[in-house]
């Protein structure tokens, strides 16, 4: 009886704690990773498109990825969100010579593999096709050219496939674990892949996989060559900590990369570009995020990247042209912007998701001025 | 994707009814049954004693001295508890209800190893809620009965350890271990478990007849209870648990106590209970930490009294325990059982008894009784006790009315008990949920006789497949979208769930898909669904496409809506599963909605699909 009762007061007692906190999803912490935005856009001289997230923000099965267009000389954006597919895990968006869009849908619930969808007329009609496992989550995990693609997929760490002519006859081209193997002597330390590319050149590009990489002077981008890879990527001033390659783009010279490169527990982006194939770059200065979060990334028509971010309880935006090699800060854009995007013409457009709606935003005289209300015909609770 | 269950669904509640009076008919048969054995016995016996010359051959008193008080103050008390408790478990919400409403409830402020435990009696009751709930009504009004018609003896002591045993699963599945180690535990709301008390009770009902024999029983009792007490206050006294606090303006955030019973006070219940709950509310709204100081001061000198030992305080400490416990069952536990899905009084009105019985056992001993002289002449026969008469009688003889009365009806509770426990032991052995959990959500299936319409597509591995071609198998048929999130991988998984169910039956069933989607439609996409989806190694397993026209034939020929929606939403089409036997004729369509997704739920349409198929196959 009198051990009844101390196990009592002690069972009670040990109630009285509060329950274990979930920390929910786990960050490695502000100076280890970026933590890829999907939200993304590619501008070219011919339209720029823009991935963005829309709906319930806060209802996974209520948040619907869209993708939406705006064409050279055009003055409004459309709806190009590829049909026949839920967009709830995520889209991501490669876009090619000769404005062809390739899409592809993340997961989500049940589903585990990544439907395709590809169009040639700026998102008229498209056709389809599905990759053998799941999109990495990342804004270039997919990457086109002269017909062919290559994908990044989720599984073993990292997984890279190259289709076999059109969206059909995927192959490994390789995996995290052989890749870092093959390319061990560059000091890289890999820690998964983030993106993929192909540079220019012929009608098949060389493909281009990026990495996190834990240590080294450098970031981790690395090229096919013949039948194994080569480490390509430039030494960074200054770089000595864990770095990782945000987007890897694949341009009508060369490529262009986003870089993250952490020190101190607080992360930097640096620019890089290549004419030769991957073979020399060219870097930029550094943006410095003073701890704050990239929310999108996108490129210009003449090869630049512009970035959107959120630091010290403030939105920024910022463009980087190769010409100039320094960052320029844009006007702070509008509450609730979820990606400032380059147009084709070299102008700047602010997209704000306001659930259904989005309301576009130009940037003239230092000021954004509401240009556009979008109404996207969201199906709201058709995942559930 | 459609709703979950709801706690009033006709076809369950019908179901439940319809199971209860089953079981009460067979249950009257068993009493019917053992009346006329009583009957029988009698008879025997009285014929035996007028061929003997004596009317009365019955035994003397088998015991030196009545039921110890004590005992027969947790006999009836909890024997009267557990058929009330199996009367509420008779409640209709019960089979749905059971599980969301109590089960999950109650493990939810625990660590996962608990919440796991809890889940896996969840989820067997939830896949077979009929049995489980008429199960649980028999189980406690069989062992509520068997305690009360049993006072002595050995059956006495079998139905203390059944009490023990039954209280010691509930405890453990629908009490969450009473929340012992969770958080927010209060003495006020029921901690550690109602039927903690039950347990307690029954293992004490359980002991042999010498253990009530001194005090000493009584007064470890009384200790423990007397520890336990202090226990409880040291809880309700510890800060940081908000039970110092009332609401001192509308605008604060409610104390435990307040907001336990502006809670409590919202359930449907009578007027008057809910106002003095409500009065109660306030009150502690307003004076919350006086509330909780009295609550504190209470149990400690409850506690301290018991500890004692002496006469006077153990009188004193009942008097005060019975007090606190009936106005903290009355304002706090509003009577434990309104509203909602109440399952038992909660834990005060056990605790009394426990305690009462402690102090019985200490101030009230057994009184021996003196045994008379034998006479030698046959007395009248009477029911009271009489003189042993010694003489050659046979075993059936030594039986007294009494003792024969105690026998058959612990027989009959035992009987009850194995009504409910028999069939559900039975259904927990089966790892498929019933088929009713979906005839529930989704109707039953709608029994037609039609010649199936044709059609001829590709198969996944480009080969024509027409349905004429499967002539002779019985054809299952649905129509799923190789790109869907949700509804279309449940259908997948479950229709692969009912091909293990058929065994070798599977050999003359083919499980047929058709693309439910305009856009993705080739046979790459059916193969990544096939792959994902486990399907590819499904040897009777066909996922049929074609061009758009060819599909859009076949979905207007099985009245299957597809549409492309924008936006981002994926395609919208119907969740059906078509019957065809053997010779073509479609013989039952099936809504195959899998609902709320639920393992239960998928478990449920793979048994009714299986069913279906098997008759038709047989056919």
């Amino acid at each position: 009886m009198i051990v009844s009762g101390v196990l009592f007061l002690l069972g009670g007692l040990a109630s009285c704690s509060s329950p274990a906190s979930n920390s929910g999803d786990s960050s490695d912490g502000a100076g280890t990773s970026v933590a890829l935005p999907l939200t993304s856009s590619s501008s070219s001289a011919s339209a720029t498109w823009v991935t963005l997230a829309m709906g319930h923000l806060d209802d996974p099965l209520d948040t619907f990825w869209q993708l939406v267009t705006l064409p050279a000389g055009g003055q409004r954006w459309a709806l190009a969100t590829p049909p026949g597919v839920a967009s709830n895990g995520g889209l991501v968006l490669s876009v090619g010579a000769g404005a062809s869009v390739l899409a592809g849908f993340e997961p989500s619930q049940d589903l585990l593999v990544s439907p395709l969808a590809e169009s040639s007329d700026q998102g008229a009609t498209w056709q389809q096709g599905v990759l053998p496992g799941g999109l990495a989550r990342g804004p270039d995990a997919l990457a086109s050219s002269g017909g062919a693609a290559i994908a990044l997929l989720r599984q073993a760490g990292g997984t890279v496939v190259q289709s076999g002519g059109g969206l059909a006859g995927w192959r490994v081209l390789v995996t995290e674990s052989a890749l870092a193997r093959a390319t061990s002597a560059s000091g890289c330390g890999m820690e998964g892949l983030t993106a993929v590319g192909v540079t220019a050149g012929g009608t098949v590009g060389a493909p281009m996989v990026g990495s996190a990489c834990a240590h080294g002077d450098g970031p981790g981008i690395f090229e096919r060559s013949g039948t194994g890879w080569q480490s390509v990527g430039p030494v960074l001033p200054g770089v000595a900590g864990p770095t990782e390659v945000v987007r890897l783009l694949g341009t009508g010279r060369g490529a262009t990369a986003l870089v993250a490169a952490h020190s101190g527990g607080v992360a930097d982006l640096i620019a890089l570009w290549s004419d030769d194939g991957a073979q020399r770059w060219t870097v930029s200065s550094r943006l410095a995020l003073a701890g704050g979060t990239v929310i999108a990334t996108g490129s210009t028509a003449d090869g630049g990247l512009v970035v959107t971010y959120r630091t010290t309880g403030r939105l920024a935006a910022a463009v980087i042209h190769q010409a100039s090699l320094g960052w320029q800060n844009l006007a702070p854009p509008p509450a609730g912007t979820a990606a400032v995007v380059a147009t084709p013409e070299g102008g700047f457009d602010a997209l704000v998701s306001n659930l259904a709606v989005l309301e576009v935003y130009a940037l003239g005289g230092g000021e954004w001025t509401h240009t556009q209300s979008l109404s996207v015909p969201i199906q709201y609770g058709s995942s559930g | 994707m459609g709703h979950g269950l709801q706690t009033d669904n006709p076809l369950i509640v019908s179901a439940f009814r319809t199971a209860l009076d089953h079981q009460f008919l067979i249950i009257l048969a068993l009493a019917a049954g053992l009346a006329v054995a009583w009957n029988v016995v009698r008879t025997i016996q009285y014929r035996r004693a007028v061929a003997s010359g004596s009317l009365d051959t019955t035994i003397s008193q088998r015991w030196p001295y009545p039921e110890p008080a004590a005992r027969r103050i947790l006999r009836i008390t909890f024997g009267i508890i557990w058929v009330f408790d199996g009367l509420l478990q008779a409640q209709t919400s019960m089979p749905v209800g059971l599980p969301g409403s109590v089960l999950t409830p109650a493990a939810s402020s625990s660590p996962g190893w608990v919440q796991h435990l809890v889940n896996w009696g969840a989820t067997t009751w939830s896949d077979h809620p009929i049995t489980a709930a008429a199960a649980t009504v028999w189980i406690q009004v069989g062992i509520g009965i068997f305690l009360l018609v049993a006072p002595r003896g050995y059956w006495s002591r079998a139905a203390g350890a059944l009490s023990a045993g039954w209280g010691a699963i509930v405890w453990v599945f629908g009490e969450a271990f009473g929340n012992l180690f969770g958080h927010g535990s209060s003495w006020l709301f029921g901690f550690p478990g109602a039927v903690l008390f039950y347990v307690l009770a029954g293992v004490l009902v359980a002991l042999r007849d010498s253990s009530w024999e001194t005090p000493r029983l009584g007064k470890r009792l009384l200790r423990g209870m007397g520890l336990f007490f202090v226990a409880m206050g040291v809880l309700q006294a510890w800060p940081g648990r908000g039970f110092w606090s009332g609401q001192p303006n509308p605008s604060s955030t409610p104390g435990a106590l307040t907001s336990m019973t502006n809670q409590m006070a919202q359930v449907p219940q009578p007027s008057v209970l809910a106002s003095w709950v409500r009065s109660f509310g306030s009150f502690d709204a307003a004076h919350g930490w006086a509330v909780n100081l009295a609550v504190v001061v209470g149990l400690v000198a409850v506690g301290v009294c018991f500890l004692s030992g002496r006469p006077g305080l153990l009188r004193a400490g009942v008097i005060l325990g019975a007090v606190i416990c009936l106005a903290d069952w009355v304002l706090v536990q509003d009577l434990g059982f309104l509203g909602g899905v109440g399952t038992d009084p909660n834990s005060m009105i056990p605790m009394i008894a426990i305690f009462s019985a402690g102090y019985v056992a200490v101030v009230r001993l057994p009184v021996a009784v003196v045994r008379l002289p034998v006479a030698v002449s046959a007395p009248p026969p009477t029911t009271a006790l009489q003189p042993a008469v010694v003489g050659t009688v046979g075993a059936l003889d030594r039986l007294s009315p009494s003792y024969l009365v105690r026998a058959l009806g612990a027989v009959a509770a035992i009987g009850v008990v194995l009504v409910g426990a028999a069939p559900m032991a039975l259904a927990a052995t089966s790892r498929n949920a019933d088929a009713i959990v979906t005839e529930a959500t989704n109707g039953t299936p709608n029994v037609v006789d039609l010649p199936a319409a044709p059609f001829t597509l590709t198969d996944q591995s480009g080969r024509q497949v027409s349905l004429e071609s499967l002539a002779g198998h019985t054809v299952v048929l649905t129509f799923l979208d190789p790109v869907c999130t949700s509804d279309c991988p449940l259908i997948a998984q479950e229709l692969r769930v009912t091909d293990q169910m058929l065994g070798d039956q599977a050999s003359t069933v083919d499980l047929v898909a058709v693309v439910a989607n305009p856009l993705y439609n080739s046979t790459a996409v059916t193969n990544a669904f096939d792959r994902q989806e486990g399907l590819d190694q499904v040897a009777n397993w066909s996922y049929l496409t074609g061009s758009p026209v060819q599909l859009e034939k076949v979905w207007n020929d099985y009245g299957v809506q597809v549409a492309v929606a924008p936006g981002g939403a994926m395609i919208d089409h119907s969740d059906i599963v078509y019957i065809i036997d053997r010779h073509g004729q479609t013989r039952e369509i099936l809504n195959a909605d899998p609902g709320d997704g639920s393992a239960t739920g998928k478990s449920s349409f793979s048994t009714l699909l299986a069913g279906q198929v098997q008759r038709f196959a047989q056919s």
